[in-house]
């Protein structure tokens, strides 16, 4: 799944003239899972975080990209 | 842009649904609304400066699809309240618009300098407005007001 949005994000973001698709949240009533794009400079990756409702979004979504970045370096 | 309101008393009339997405999009921060049946993809209404709602429209649908499709792995999460994806200056949030998911709302907003919180209470006239026509359409125009919550002249069309 995470990596049929990241695909479908980038497909959406040119096709759009949006730019690059950063990051798919997906908000459940118990629930979020967050897929963050790992700008990796060899290949690709999506890190998919999932969280119960007791996550703060922002929250969550800022520790992702931070990873994200840590792991892109 | 102003947010004009809706007038309660004539919701579920076809051409108020469209008067809704438009009011939708009329908000600051928003760029364009469309509402989108996920089956076809075929966009009912959009409104909006952005001149790509349509075609974003349409590719949110494929989110969706997506989603739906692998739903079923994702119980333990509970019921879907929105799918959102971010781009530099953008973010487009797709919400379902009615129980059987046969449509959704899509929202495309500026980052940052959009009230999500603030803009999403107004999806609740659109909902109630998508409600009372489906039972229209079926024929049950008087469990309208009761099952929709919709006061007024609702019920009596």
């Amino acid at each position: 799944m995470a990596s049929s949005f990241s695909a479908l994000g980038t497909l959406v973001g040119e096709e759009s003239q949006l730019g690059h698709c950063n990051s798919v949240i997906i908000d459940a009533a118990e629930g979020l899972i967050l897929n963050q794009q790992i700008r990796h400079a060899a290949l690709p990756l999506t890190l998919c975080v999932v969280t119960s409702r007791e996550a703060v979004t922002g929250q969550a979504l800022y520790f992702s990209k931070q990873a994200a970045l840590m792991i892109a370096a | 842009m102003t947010s004009a309101p809706i007038d309660s008393t004539t919701v579920g009339q076809p051409a108020d649904i469209a008067a809704i997405v438009r009011h939708l999009s009329s908000y600051p921060g928003v760029v364009g609304c469309a509402l989108v049946e996920t089956a076809t993809g075929m966009v009912w209404h959009h409104s909006g400066e952005l001149v790509q709602i349509e075609q974003i429209g349409e590719a949110a649908v494929e989110f969706w699809r997506v989603h739906m499709r692998v739903s079923t792995d994702f119980t333990g999460l509970g019921s879907l309240q929105h799918l959102s994806y971010a781009f530099p200056d953008h973010l487009v949030a797709l919400f379902p618009c009615d129980s059987s998911r046969t449509l959704i709302l899509v929202c495309v907003g500026k980052r940052p300098g959009m009230a999500w919180t603030h803009w999403a209470m107004g999806l609740v006239p659109l909902r109630k407005a998508l409600l009372a026509q489906k039972l229209r359409d079926e024929g049950v125009n008087g469990v309208v007001d009761r099952a929709a919550g919709v006061t007024g002249k609702v019920a009596a069309q």
